[in-house]
C-alpha cells in the first residue's frame, strides 16, 4: 500500500514538474501565460503574448523537459534493470560499453565532417554494435556468466575510449571542440525531432523492461533458485540486456553521456521503496524523469543566459544527497 | 596550534617563491626578445600564416598539422610537422629541430619552456592584439618593415570601415554559433571586437565568460537580426529549420551566413572576416 502510494506520488510529482519547469527559464513568462499558450493549441484563446514567448514554450522549453523526461527514465529504468540482472551495485548500461561505442560513433561523424543529422544515427549503431560484440564474447557456451559479461564490457569500453581520444588526437581544433561538447552531454541542443525520433524506442523499451520485472525479482535470488522456479534464466538474461541497451543507446546517441542518473537513481529508490522490481523499476522510472528535468532546468538557469554542463550539476546536487541517504541506512539495500 | 601557524608560515612562502619564479620566467624572456634575430623556428600556431606574409618562410623548420588549412599551404607542404590543434605537441620533434625560437599556444607554452626552449605564445583576444602579434613576430625574424607594412594597411581598412560606419545609427543584433548550438564568443574574444568593429551588436556581449553557451530562449528572445555560423558547426540551412527560430527577424530576413575560421582567426587575415562581416552588417555601406 505504501509503495503504491510512493509510486502515486512520483507520477504526481512529474506531472507537477513538467508544468513548475515550464515556468522557469532565462526568460521570464508568468504562469497564466504558460497555460494559456498551451491551451491555445487546443482552444483559440485571444493572443495577448509576443510570439516569441509561444516559440520558448513550445519550441524550446517543451521538447526539452519532454526529452529530459524520456532520457532520465531511460537511463534510471535500464541502470535499474542492470544492477538487478547482475545483482551488482555497480552494473549499468555503461558499463557494457553503450557510452563509449555511441561516443565513438559521433566522434567519427564529426571527424569525417559529415552532417551533423547523422550523428544520431551512427551513435546508435556503434553503441549497440558494441554491446553485441561484448554479449557475444562473454558469452561460454549457451551461458552468458555475469564476471566475464561485466569484464568484456570494461574491456570494450576502454578500447573505444582509446579509439575515441585517437580520434580527438587527430581532430582539428572545431571538430575536437564539437567532440568534447558532445561527450559532455547535455540537453540544451533539444528539439522536436529528435523527441520524436526516441520517443519509440524508450517508450517501447521502458514498457518491455516493466514488463520482465517477476524476472528481475527471481534473478535476485540467484541463478539456481531461479531455474527451480521455472525461469529461463539465460533468456530472461539476453532479452533484459538488449533491452536495457537499446534504451541507454537510444539516450545516448540524442544526447551525448549523462552520468550518474542511471546508477544514484535507482538506489536511491531501492532504499525508499525497497528490492520488488515491480515497485523499483517503474519509481526508478518516474523519479530519474523528475530528477534529470530538474537538475536540467538548473543548468539552463543557474547563471542564465549561460549554459551549464548538466553532468556537472547531476554529481553536484546527486552525490551529496544520495551519501547522505547511503550513510544513514549503512548499506545499499536489495543485494 | 603552533604547528597550524607553521604550516600556514611555510604554506605562504611556497606559494611567493612560486609566484616569483612565475613572474621571474616571463621577465627573463621578455628581455631576450628584443635585441635577437631568430633563424630556426619552429611554428606551432597561427604565426606559421603570419611569418610567410611576412616572407620569413625559409627560416621556419617545423609546422603544425593545423597549417593545412593555410593558403600559404602550397611553400609549406614539404615542411616536417610537429603536432596539431591547441594542446597536442610532440617536444621530442621539437628538440630535434634545435629551433632557437618555437611559436605555439598558450596551452603548450610551459611544457616547451621546460625543456630550455625558447617560446614565444601567442595569447591575443582583440584585433589590437592581432597587429601587436605581428609586429612581435616581424620583430623576432627581423622583418620589421613588412611587418609594419602589414600593420598599417590593417589600420586602413579598419579606419575606412569606422568611418564609413560613423553615420550608421541602428546596428543589427549579431548572434555567433561557433561549433555547438548556443556556443558563442563574448567579450575577451577576437570575433567579440571584430562584430563590434563592424558595426554589429553583440547578443553575448554582457556575458561573464569570454566562451559561453548561450540558451535558445535567450537567442530567441533577443531575436538577432544576423546570424553567422562557423564553417564547421551547423549549416546555415540547418540553422534556418531549428525549431522555435521561425520567427528570428535573421532567418525571416535571410541574414544567416557562413563565416570561414580564417576570419576570425588571429593573423592579418582576420581584416577579410572584418570587411565581410561588415557588409553582412551594412549591405547598404559597402556595396563593392
Amino acid at each position: 500500500m505504501r509503495k503504491n502510494l510512493v509510486l502515486i506520488s512520483l507520477s504526481a510529482g512529474l506531472f507537477l514538474t513538467l508544468l513548475a519547469t515550464l515556468t522557469i527559464g532565462p526568460i521570464r513568462i508568468p504562469f497564466g501565460t504558460v497555460v494559456k499558450i498551451l491551451f491555445s493549441k487546443i482552444i483559440p484563446i485571444p493572443q495577448t503574448w509576443p510570439n516569441n514567448f509561444y516559440e520558448i514554450i513550445i519550441n524550446v522549453r517543451l521538447p526539452r523537459i519532454l526529452l529530459g523526461i524520456l532520457i532520465g527514465g531511460a537511463l534510471s529504468v535500464s541502470g535499474c534493470a542492470m544492477q538487478g540482472l547482475f545483482r551488482n551495485p555497480m552494473a549499468s548500461p555503461y558499463v557494457c560499453g553503450v557510452a563509449s561505442g555511441g561516443a565513438f560513433g559521433a566522434s567519427l561523424i564529426i571527424v569525417l565532417g559529415l552532417p551533423q543529422v547523422l550523428i544520431m544515427p551512427v551513435a546508435f549503431l556503434f553503441s549497440l554494435l558494441v554491446v553485441f560484440l561484448v554479449y557475444h564474447l562473454a558469452k561460454i557456451g549457451r551461458r552468458i556468466p555475469v564476471e566475464t559479461l561485466l569484464l568484456s564490457g570494461i574491456a570494450f569500453s576502454l578500447f573505444f575510449s582509446a579509439l575515441t581520444s585517437f580520434i580527438q588526437y587527430v581532430a582539428e581544433e572545431g571538430q575536437l571542440r564539437q567532440i568534447i561538447f558532445w561527450l559532455m552531454g547535455g540537453l540544451w541542443a533539444s528539439n522536436w525531432n529528435k523527441v520524436l525520433s526516441v520517443f519509440p524506442v524508450i517508450f517501447l523499451g521502458i514498457l518491455c523492461l516493466l514488463y520482465f520485472s517477476r524476472e528481475l525479482n527471481i534473478l535476485l535470488l540467484g541463478e539456481d533458485h531461479a531455474l527451480d522456479v521455472g525461469v529461463d534464466v539465460e533468456n530472461a538474461r539476453k532479452i533484459i540486456l538488449i533491452l536495457g541497451a537499446l534504451t541507454t543507446s537510444s539516450a545516448v546517441a540524442t544526447c551525448g553521456i549523462i552520468g550518474f542518473v542511471g546508477l544514484i537513481v535507482p538506489h536511491l529508490m531501492r532504499i525508499i521503496i525497497g528490492p520488488d522490481h515491480r515497485f523499483l523499476l517503474p519509481a526508478s522510472c518516474l523519479c530519474g524523469s523528475i530528477f534529470l528535468v530538474w537538475v536540467d532546468t538548473f543548468a539552463r538557469t543557474l547563471i542564465s543566459p549561460t549554459e551549464l554542463p548538466v553532468g556537472i550539476i547531476t554529481a553536484l546536487i546527486g552525490v551529496p544527497f544520495f551519501l547522505f541517504l547511503l550513510r544513514r541506512r549503512k548499506r545499499l539495500s536489495g543485494f | 596550534m603552533d604547528k597550524k601557524i607553521l604550516k600556514g608560515i611555510l604554506f605562504a612562502v611556497i606559494l611567493i617563491f612560486v609566484l616569483i619564479s612565475f613572474l621571474y620566467k616571463e621577465r627573463e624572456y621578455e628581455k631576450k626578445e628584443k635585441k635577437h634575430i631568430y633563424e630556426r623556428i619552429v611554428s606551432l600556431s597561427c604565426t606559421t600564416e603570419i611569418l610567410c606574409a611576412l616572407g620569413a618562410e625559409d627560416k621556419i623548420v617545423a609546422i603544425s598539422d593545423i597549417d593545412k588549412e593555410s593558403p600559404y599551404y602550397e611553400i609549406l607542404k614539404d615542411k616536417p610537422r610537429c603536432g596539431g590543434g591547441i594542446r597536442n605537441v610532440n617536444v621530442e620533434k621539437v628538440l630535434g629541430f634545435k629551433p632557437d625560437l618555437v611559436f605555439c599556444w598558450r596551452g603548450q607554452a610551459d611544457i616547451l619552456r621546460e625543456r630550455g626552449l625558447n617560446v614565444y605564445a601567442v595569447g591575443t583576444y582583440d584585433l589590437e592584439g592581432v597587429m601587436g602579434l605581428i609586429m612581435d613576430v616581424g620583430r623576432l625574424v627581423g622583418k620589421e618593415r613588412e611587418a609594419r607594412r602589414i600593420v598599417s594597411f590593417m589600420r586602413e581598412e579598419i579606419k575606412r570601415i569606422s568611418e564609413r560606419l560613423k553615420k550608421v545609427k541602428n546596428r543589427p543584433l549579431v548572434y555567433f554559433e561557433a561549433h555547438t548550438l548556443g556556443k558563442t564568443r563574448g567579450k575577451g574574444s577576437l570575433t567579440h571586437d571584430l562584430i563590434t568593429r563592424a558595426g554589429g551588436i553583440n547578443i553575448a556581449k554582457d556575458e561573464v565568460v569570454p566562451f559561453p553557451l548561450l540558451s535558445q530562449e535567450f537567442i530567441i528572445t533577443k531575436n538577432p537580426d544576423v546570424i553567422i555560423v562557423e564553417e564547421y558547426g551547423a549549416s546555415p540551412e540547418e540553422v534556418k529549420k531549428r525549431d522555435g527560430w521561425q520567427n528570428i527577424k535573421a532567418i525571416v530576413n535571410n541574414r544567416v551566413y557562413r563565416s570561414h575560421v580564417y576570419f576570425t582567426s588571429y593573423t592579418h587575415r582576420c581584416i577579410e572576416g572584418l570587411k565581410q562581416f561588415a557588409k553582412w552588417f551594412h549591405p547598404e555601406l559597402f556595396k563593392e
